[in-house]
């Protein structure tokens, strides 16, 4: 392990050209790492940027962008801007513009804001697509897809669609469907659901 | 014992204080150093041609003290208004210069206090340093605490219970409880620490 500390307080920009272990992380700017990032709580007023795998046990906040090269473990994931990861193992998920995954996240609960946009499959207990958001295939628990909003797939035990939603290809649900008017989309309601790619 | 300004005296053993008047010479008459037992009082600028070994020294007025050798007091050296520049190595109880401090061979001393600049050409092993300007060194340091106005540069270690910088520290790395720096900090080695607060740009590089 290159740089270990406990709290780490910078005003302006962090690099980081190694691996760094720490519980605090407070940065104004931006935040560079170019090997593993391990810390119980980060807050990031600009940019997060992080080569390889990286760890937050408690609380992610980044103002603007979080991009991770390898695998994002983390309990609570807020970004302003957009999440960008291999793959994000998280308790909850909240973005505000993009959620780009290859592998997938998976979380307890999962938030795109309007106009939003998620490409990579979303899994998790509660799933909230803003207005005039968009995501590809969605395997939830619950989840609410708000007005004009897309989904290429879903997969859910509910699914409550406000009006001007589409679905571009199957729905499937297990307990309950709620459609607004104007939603159209192809639904079925099943008994078992897919298995989830995360 | 008196020197007379711009003489130049040899001096072997001193059991007694001595005063150089301003702009002598002094040397050893046998041996590689010089020793007072008493306290050394220098009127203005001085070269050493030799090492010195004194209980205390100061410096009236302001001036540049020269140690062709090491510098080892047992107490107090005091050149409130001027330069000491020591070839060799430092050592000291406490030190307090005004304007610079050079240590060819790194320095050892409880405290150090320095004006202006400060340059070891070794390793630094002070409890505290505190430095108005720059400070340079070569080799390690070790210390409790340490706090530099302007920029600090370190290329061997760092070990410290606190680290204050007002502008810019480039160090290699080391162990650093408490680390503040106004400006930039820069560490090209493995670091560990327990507080890192910098105002502007923090770069931390590791190389394995």
């Amino acid at each position: 392990m290159g740089i270990k500390g406990t709290h780490v307080s910078v005003g302006g920009v962090l690099n980081v050209d190694g691996s760094m272990e720490v519980d605090e992380v407070r940065v104004g700017g931006t935040v560079e790492v170019k090997g593993f990032f391990k810390a119980k709580k980060v807050s990031v007023g600009g940019r997060l940027k992080v080569d390889e795998n990286a760890s937050v046990e408690d609380r992610l906040e980044v103002g603007g962008v979080v991009k991770i090269g390898g695998e994002l473990k983390a309990g609570m994931v807020e970004a302003g801007g957009a999440l960008e990861a291999d793959a994000c193992f998280a308790d909850g998920v909240k973005v505000g513009g993009k959620v780009e995954t290859r592998r997938g996240c998976r979380s307890k609960t999962f938030e795109i804001g309007r106009k939003g946009r998620v490409i990579g499959p979303v899994v998790a207990e509660y799933v909230k697509i803003g207005r005039d958001a968009s995501v590809e295939d969605v395997y939830a628990g619950r989840l609410e897809l708000l007005e004009n909003s897309s989904a290429r797939n879903v997969y859910a035990r509910e699914a409550y669609l406000k009006h001007g939603c589409r679905v571009s290809g199957e729905l499937l649900y297990v307990e309950k469907l709620e459609l607004e008017r104007l939603t159209q989309i192809n639904s079925r309601k099943v008994e078992k659901l897919p298995e989830p790619p995360v | 014992m008196r020197i007379e300004p711009r003489k130049t005296v040899e001096i072997d053993v001193l059991e007694e204080d001595l005063f150089v008047g301003a702009y002598s010479t002094i040397k050893a008459k046998t041996g590689e150093a010089i020793i007072v037992k008493g306290n050394v009082e220098f009127e203005r600028d001085c070269n050493i041609l030799s090492s010195l070994r004194a209980y205390s020294i100061s410096l009236e007025n302001g001036g540049k003290i020269n140690v062709q050798g090491d510098l080892i007091v047992e107490k107090s050296v005091r050149l409130e208004d001027g330069e000491l520049l020591v070839s060799g190595r430092l050592e000291a109880e406490d030190v307090d210069v005004g304007k610079l401090v050079k240590a060819g061979n790194g320095l050892k001393c409880r405290s150090i206090s320095v004006g202006g600049g400060l340059e070891s050409g070794g390793d630094v092993d002070a409890e505290n340093i505190s430095v108005g300007g720059t400070m340079s060194v070569q080799g390690n340091v070790k210390g409790s605490r340490l706090g530099v106005g302007g920029t600090l540069t370190v290329k061997g270690l760092t070990e410290l219970e606190k680290l204050e910088v007002g502008g810019v520290a480039r160090i290699n790395g080391g162990i650093i409880m408490d680390i503040n720096v106004g400006g930039v900090f820069e560490s090209a080695g493995k670091l560990v620490f327990e507080r890192l607060n910098v105002g502007g740009v923090a770069r931390l590089k590791v190389v394995d």
